[in-house]
């Protein structure tokens, strides 16, 4: 009964080790995919920060037959 | 088979022993072998067998585990295991509304192993144009080379790690690191410096917020497997990350800046232009320009005279844009009035070892002219009334001679003890010269005289700070005289600051033009710093503007140089903080060219040096097109064909009826009613809509 017992207890020792090896490798891969996206975003951000430069934004207007307001053009809203 | 037989042979030997005695028979020797029961020995044998085998493996296990088990736990050890520095992101720095001026991302850098190449010469034909290095420098820097670790390029994009990925090639590897990017490029470049490959900060605020940007690097243990994949069982924590900067800096504003600077120092051939933009309220420095631009991304490109940080650190004489300062302690003595009258000598005043000379000749006049005209002997008068002790402390407190409370790297300045002090320094201090300020020293003094002379530290970073404690320069009485001289300065019809008004509100300000020290014949030069200082509105300031033009070559004042783009900046601040609804139409370039016109195109030189082109060179390309898609108010009402008649109708209801022709009217006049129009009611409307050819004229003109 002893050496049963002792047997069983090595099964789940070893099946908990491996569990544990597999779990790290998706720790490793999913963490690794969290970096990935968070660089991709921070990536992202850094270029819609490139277009909403105003020099950016003066060419897109241009493009558009915008310009800066003459004289007398701005009205601001009474709220 | 051994077992199967067993039972049987036990019974047989059973039936021998009861049918035949052993009396009566005795078995020959071979019979006796044969009828030997042997499996006792076998089970013996079988079991010593498996006895010394199991010794065997205790022996190995316990020479494994015991005997060499320290070495090999060690070996395994190296092999699995290995240490990794991990550096966490850098701070990121933002401007007051939290745009991002600077970032770290992550990026590769491609790595070789020459050991581990076998066919260098394929690599190298195969990398290079990837990499962009030409195959033979590649392939050199792969074969003579005895290192087993080189870097091939550091820091590529995305898409030339991607294709280096799609080679794999052994022997070649990529490695993340963090590059920093600053998205606004040229922008505030000089303030905001840049790092190192290795992400340390070299200049500007990159350098000197080192400390809190930088975040330490980490060492973490990583596992990896037979076939190098790398897992983690130990648990580690994530790298410090660089702590984020908000800076005061308003990156539209910036803009506003940087262009109008841009602009005249290009169009005077200018060695440099430097302008700092303050709100009054706080103390926060809204625009840090200056031009040649300095783009942080390509850093390498540049030379130290482009990326210096020249507001903060090349201390100039000022010139007259000193005077107020100096008016407001003569003042504050009580060494004269607004309205003590001064004898400018005609405009040349020679003592014993001086000789002064004015550029308006004026003769006896009062001691706000004196500052509206820019009188130096009229200065030099007052500056004499006044103790050499006095004035040396007063002009500590105001911030010269030490550094600011900005965190950059900066110049002290030139501020020379009284006891270094003869007559002719009293004189020349007087009205700027003799004494060597930096543009942020100018705006930190006048911070301190537009808060009614108490001190109030300059704001960069967005963030309280304590405030040195420092006596107070002059009373609030002194601080709105010398106010109200500044403003006649540019809003009275004989001022020399007239360059700078804007349409629509008055403004103070006063030009400079110092002479530069000539480093050669040790004495003043032809080369002139032009400048000016104003503030605006001028009843209740709400923004202070440094401008200063270096070494400008078609026209030297301050007052043509510096003035306009004084007028210009402060115009299109006051539109885009609300302030004011009008800006005003640039006129920094009109104005220049109504001084002197250019007879040759202009050298260029900044850009020379930058190797930039100001952004609105650019804008000349750009094809205007109409889009269709544009959304417009009003715009699925139809428009009508010809121009409607407006008159009489709300303002709003005017420009909707418009803007459905795609059309937006200037409006001139207060009130809320139309009484004229332009294009004429019933007219076509015009293709294009030129300033001045689309007004509505309200009720209140």
């Amino acid at each position: 009964m002893g050496v049963l017992s002792f047997l069983i207890m090595l099964l789940v020792h070893v099946w908990i080790n491996i569990e544990r090896v597999d779990t790290s490798y998706f720790i490793s891969r999913v963490q690794g995919e969290i970096d990935q996206r968070r660089d991709h975003r921070a990536k992202l951000e850094v270029e819609r920060e490139r277009l909403l430069t105003p020099h950016e934004l003066r060419q897109k207007a241009l493009q558009y037959g915008m310009h800066e307001p003459f004289v007398g053009q701005i009205r601001r809203m009474e709220r | 088979m051994f077992g199967k037989k067993k039972p049987e042979e036990k019974k047989r030997g059973a039936e021998y022993v009861t049918e035949q005695p052993a009396s009566e028979q005795k078995p020959s020797l071979f019979s006796r072998i044969a009828r030997r029961d042997w499996s006792r020995f076998r089970i013996v044998i079988g079991a010593m067998l498996f006895c010394f085998l199991w010794m065997v493996l205790w022996m190995r296990a316990v020479y494994l585990q015991v005997i060499v088990g320290s070495d090999l736990a060690q070996r395994a050890q190296e092999q699995h295991e290995f240490t990794e520095q991990v550096q966490g992101r850098r701070g990121i720095l933002t401007d007051r509304n939290g745009q991002v001026m600077a970032r770290s991302v992550e990026a590769q850098s491609i790595y070789a192993s020459p050991g581990k190449i076998a066919d260098k010469r394929k690599v190298a034909n195969a990398l290079g144009p990837i990499l962009q290095i030409e195959p033979k420098v590649l392939y050199e820097r792969l074969t003579k080379t005895k290192r087993h670790f080189i870097w091939l390029k550091r820091k590529v994009d995305d898409m030339t790690a991607a294709n280096v990925a799609n080679l794999n090639i052994p022997g070649i590897g990529r490695k993340t690191e963090y590059t920093r990017v600053y998205p606004f490029k040229h922008m505030a470049g000089q303030l905001l410096g840049f790092v190192n490959t290795d992400g340390k900060g070299l200049e500007g605020l990159e350098r000197s917020l080192e400390s809190r940007l930088q975040s330490p690097a980490v060492e973490h243990v990583v596992r990896r497997d037979a076939k190098g994949k790398r897992f983690t069982l130990i648990g580690h924590d994530q790298p410090k990350q660089g702590e984020d900067i908000k800076l005061t800096l308003d990156m539209h504003i910036q803009y506003i800046a940087e262009e109008a600077l841009a602009k005249a120092v290009k169009t005077y051939d200018a060695r440099w232009g430097g302008a700092l933009i303050v709100e009054i309220k706080s103390g926060d420095i809204l625009a840090w320009a200056q031009y040649p631009f300095f783009n942080p991304n390509s850093y390498s490109e540049y030379g130290t005279l482009i990326y210096r940080n020249r507001l903060a650190q090349d201390a100039l004489e000022p010139g007259s844009t000193f005077k107020p300062l100096v008016m407001a302690l003569a003042l504050q003595d009580r060494k004269i009035t607004p309205d003590t009258l001064i004898n400018c000598e005609g405009g040349r005043w020679s003592g014993k070892n001086f000789s002064i000379r004015d550029t308006s000749i004026q003769g006896t006049i009062s001691a706000s002219r004196v500052l509206r005209y820019s009188s130096n002997i009229g200065m030099a008068k007052i500056g004499l009334s006044i103790g050499k002790k006095r004035y040396y402390n007063y002009l500590r407190n105001l911030g010269f001679g030490q550094r600011t409370q900005v965190p950059v790297a900066e110049s002290r300045g030139i501020l020379r003890t009284p006891k270094d002090w003869s007559q002719v320094d009293t004189i020349a201090t007087s009205f700027g010269q003799s004494i060597s300020v930096t543009g942020l020293q100018m705006a930190q003094a006048y911070l301190t005289l537009l808060n009614d002379g108490v001190y109030k530290p300059l704001r960069l970073i967005d963030e309280d700070i304590v405030a040195d404690i420092r006596p107070r320069a002059c009373s609030a009485q002194t601080a709105a005289q010398v106010k109200a001289m500044m403003r006649d300065v540019v809003e009275a019809k004989d001022g020399t600051g007239r360059h700078a008004r804007i349409p629509g509100i008055e403004v103070g300000g006063k030009t400079g033009t110092a002479q530069k020290a000539d480093r050669r014949s040790k004495t003043y030069g032809s080369k002139r710093l032009a400048s000016f200082v104003g503030f605006l509105p001028a009843s209740n300031p709400e923004f202070l503007i440094v401008v200063m033009v270096d070494e400008p070559t078609r026209n030297q004042f301050g007052g043509v140089v510096s003035a306009p783009v004084f007028s210009e900046i402060g115009g299109k601040v006051m539109a885009y903080t609300g302030h004011m609804a009008q800006p005003v139409i640039p006129k920094t370039v009109a104005k220049a060219e109504e001084a002197e016109p250019a007879k040759s195109k202009p050298k260029l030189r900044p850009l020379k040096l930058a190797g930039l082109s100001p952004p609105w060179e650019q804008v000349v390309e750009v094809r205007v097109k109409k889009v269709a898609e544009m959304d417009l108010p009003g715009k699925l009402a139809k428009a009508s064909k010809r121009v409607p008649d407006v008159k009489g109708k709300s303002l709003r209801n005017a420009v909707e009826l418009f803007a459905r022709a795609g059309v937006v009217p200037e409006v001139k006049g207060s009130g809320n009613l139309v009484v004229r129009q332009l294009p004429a009611p019933g007219s076509q409307w015009p293709e294009k809509c030129p300033e001045g050819a689309c007004v509505l004229w309200l009720s209140e003109t």
